[in-house]
């Protein structure tokens, strides 16, 4: 058990997780708020969306390919969702379940082009990413939605027995069902296969096609519960709801020990990823210091921790 | 002046966990072939990278030239003379053979690249190889063999005095070793000195002046290489004594079990008709460029036919994918291990049940210790050195590697399993326990099909041996004891 704890310090995430720890403790001391309760219900349920939208660029990442549309995607969704409620009447729990599914689709659009003409993913996700950010601007001419009903907006304000906001329930009940199926079921072992080498996969017999169309379709799906979580958070749809989850999205991944050559890492290191990086900004803006320092200070961070992988990489290679 | 053109005196390398070199000595004369050889993890490649300066040394010391010399990179080993070329080659495949060759030591005029000197340059260098080629073919574009030249006429343009050819012939076919040879001992006469890394002992014996034995990270012995025999290399190489790896008559069934007609895909094969019986080991001989690779890659599905019919069990099936080859009874072990065989980061249980998870699984969700137990059943059998199941195959020695792969289609019951080049990149002692496990393998049943290079190992293994060239059948022959490589040889070239 000791062992086991030990090892997992030594891997990426368990660093990286210690580092968040100790950066809550020094801000907790220079201001005296960061573990309050309502700091940390507010810091909590900021950081879920960060770790959703984490946990979709991860499912690609260990696939071997990578998803810049899932921002657009967590975007086109929440207007879709939007847009049935407030203009079309539609039943909201409906109109849910109508937006996941469509991200669903979205994410199997990528798919279809990367598995059918082989394409490099990088190149057809920045495609879609720009087509789907279009339809936003066009459907809405920029206009923000309100008038989201209250039956459904409690989703994403209010909180599980008045402590632990949904977001933040709804993200460990994803995380532990993606850890299951990662972990537990044929899918899950597949997408490490191919990841891990496509080629070997295939002569296992495993459709790597297959594999490919339901990971990008699962990203899409998890993108959307992200996009539309953010709507029933803010009661209304605004054109830039996701807009800058994409980088932040493989950040949280590479941190939590995501490799971007794909076959290893998980989910879990991923909660920790996201966790860091949503205590960077919470702690900044606590400290008062401009906004503008998150990305710098990110930046910073990143390079570090990524440089301590590579060098204690190199010092075990034999 | 010491009689030795280069001297590594007392070099030791440790690595974390292990004494890669322990107080290794090894010299060199000048104008001469030595050949470097032991098992795998014996030190050989450590040795040489420590004198590409790829390695530092912990302590020991390198004289060149009487002169004591340090390399801290492969570039600085290149300016005092010393060129590798690598069992990887370690050339830019989108770029020219010229450019390839001159990488480093551009032709410049001025300041600007003099692309026709290059040009012209890199030509005079491969003809010199005995290679007529246009050095502005792609290196892509070329056969193993060519690039392999390629790579050696980039040492030769840095003046190295001293070459390393790291198991130069492990891809090559016989007539492309032969022409390597040819240029090894015109460079020896130039008074260039040598360093062959290899597992072929016959080939050292064929082309080396002395070899220098290493085991377990220490110098075991240096001598002329006319004064030892195969046998005595092997025992110094393993510290026992190994058997030979000896040819066993077996008795296959007469039933017909794979039977192949009229197979045509492109240009890659045309109109091949043979039959396997159950529980025959078939060996399928052939030059690189025969077609065999990808007749069986057909058959399995990995590309489709043009034309042709294939029966199974006496009933004609058709296959479209790996899967439905896999679904019928048959497996594959591709020729490149690294690249198509396994997944490296995975554990060594993972790349055993990858495809079996189906039989460990309960309302669909894996029960892994069932698959460890499944796993630990092949380690043993198979003889699979490792700390245990969770280790990731990655770090298992390339025989072990392909065991692991024996034994993920032993537990999926295929009745047909393909071998291709099942013991390249494998030391003596491990081939052995290869061809013993096929053996084991054939007489529980399963029919197998063994494609190599190699004819002595087709010799050794093989109850019949199908003969290709070109894309062609050539012939099927019966081995026995008496049976030589030239005379498959002659079967292929008629």
């Amino acid at each position: 058990m000791k062992n086991k704890l030990l090892n997992s310090i030594k891997t990426t995430a368990g660093a990286v997780f210690i580092v968040t720890i100790l950066m809550t403790i020094v801000v907790q001391i220079l201001t005296g708020h960061f573990y309050t309760a309502y700091n940390l219900s507010t810091f909590i349920r900021s950081a879920s969306f960060t770790i959703i939208i984490g946990f979709a660029q991860t499912l690609v990442l260990l696939l071997g390919g990578i998803d810049l549309s899932v921002a657009s995607i967590a975007g086109l969704c929440s207007m879709i969702f939007a847009m049935l409620t407030t203009v079309g009447g539609v039943n909201p729990f409906l109109a849910i379940v109508i937006a996941l599914a469509a991200g669903a689709v979205l994410g199997a659009i990528n798919g279809i082009f990367i598995c059918s003409l082989n394409l490099t993913p990088f190149i057809v996700t920045l495609a879609t990413s720009a087509l789907y950010k279009g339809i936003i601007y066009v459907a809405t001419k920029g206009i923000p939605l309100t008038g989201i009903p209250a039956s459904v907006t409690v989703i994403g304000q209010g909180s599980l027995f008045g402590v632990v906001p949904y977001p933040a329930v709804i993200m460990l009940v994803l995380a532990v069902v993606l850890m299951y199926m990662l972990r537990y079921t044929s899918f899950g072992r597949h997408i490490y296969a191919v990841g891990g080498n496509e080629s070997a996969a295939r002569i296992v017999g495993i459709q790597s096609s297959k594999t490919k169309m339901g990971v990008y379709a699962l990203t899409g799906f998890i993108s959307s519960l992200a996009g539309v979580l953010m709507v029933l958070r803010l009661a209304s749809s605004q054109v830039n709801i996701g807009e800058n989850w994409a980088m932040p999205s493989i950040t949280a991944a590479v941190l939590g020990g995501t490799s971007m050559n794909g076959g290893i890492g998980g989910i879990g290191g991923t909660i920790i990823g996201g966790l860091l990086m949503s205590v960077i900004s919470f702690s900044i803006s606590l400290l008062g210091i401009s906004s503008y320092w998150d990305q710098i200070v990110t930046g910073i961070v990143v390079l570090i921790a990524v440089s301590i992988d590579a060098i204690r990489r190199r010092n075990s290679k034999a | 002046m010491t009689e030795y053109l280069l001297s590594m005196n007392q070099i030791v390398k440790q690595f974390p966990g292990t004494l890669a070199l322990d107080h290794v000595d090894f010299n060199l004369k000048a104008g001469e072939v030595m050949a470097l050889i032991g098992e795998n993890g014996a030190g050989k490649s450590t040795l040489m990278n420590v004198l590409m300066g790829i390695l530092q040394p912990d302590s020991g010391e390198i004289i060149l030239n009487g002169e004591k010399i340090e390399n801290k990179s492969p570039y600085e080993a290149l300016q005092k003379k010393i060129g590798m070329v690598p069992q990887e080659l370690n050339l830019v495949p989108e770029l020219s053979i010229a450019e390839n060759i001159f990488l480093g030591l551009h032709q410049k005029k001025g300041r600007r690249m003099d692309w026709r000197q290059t040009t012209v340059k890199a030509k005079e260098m491969m003809e010199k190889l005995e290679v007529d080629i246009d050095p502005g073919i792609k290196v892509s574009e070329v056969s193993a063999a060519y690039q392999q030249l390629v790579s050696i006429a980039r040492t030769l343009v840095f003046g190295s005095n001293i070459i390393i050819l790291d198991e130069p012939t492990a891809s090559l076919t016989l007539n492309e070793t032969e022409h390597l040879f040819r240029n090894v001992r015109k460079l020896k006469e130039e008074g260039k000195a040598i360093i062959i890394i290899t597992h072929h002992l016959d080939e050292v014996q064929e082309i080396s002046d002395r070899v220098t034995i290493m085991r377990d990270g220490k110098f075991v012995k240096a001598c002329d290489t006319k004064d030892i025999s195969i046998d005595e290399m092997i025992y110094h190489m393993a510290n026992q004594k190994v058997e030979k790896n000896q040819r066993v008559e077996r008795k296959v069934s007469d039933e017909i079990f794979l039977e192949v007609k009229n197979f045509s895909r492109g240009r890659e094969f045309k109109d091949i008709n043979f039959e396997v019986k159950k529980g025959e080991i078939y060996g399928v001989a052939g030059l690189v460029g025969a077609g065999r690779t990808e007749l069986f890659s057909c058959i399995y599905g990995l590309t489709q036919k043009d034309s042709g019919q294939l029966f199974f069990n006496g009933t004609e099936i058709t296959i479209h994918s790996p899967a439905e080859a896999i679904a019928h009874g048959i497996g594959l072990v591709p020729e490149e291990r690294r690249k198509q065989g396994m997944f490296p980061v995975l554990s060594i249980c993972e790349n055993i049940m990858m495809l079996n998870y189906d039989k460990v699984k309960s309302k669909g969700k894996i029960n892994f210790s069932k698959a460890k137990e499944i796993a630990d059943h092949h380690i043993e059998a198979l003889r699979i050195k490792t700390p245990g199941a969770d280790t990731l195959i990655k770090n298992l020695s390339g025989g072990n590697q392909q065991k692991v792969i024996l034994g993920r289609w032993m537990e999926k019951n295929v009745k047909l399993l393909i071998l291709d080049e099942p013991t390249r990149g494998i030391d003596v002692r491990a081939k052995g326990e290869i061809y013993k496990l096929v053996r084991e393998m054939a007489d529980m049943g399963i029919t197998i099909i063994v494609i190599s290079s190699e004819m002595d190992e087709l010799l050794t293994i093989a109850d019949r041996i199908m003969i290709m060239n070109a894309g062609s059948l050539k012939g099927v022959l019966m081995p026995d004891e008496d049976m030589a490589r030239e005379d498959l040889l002659k079967v292929a070239l008629n």
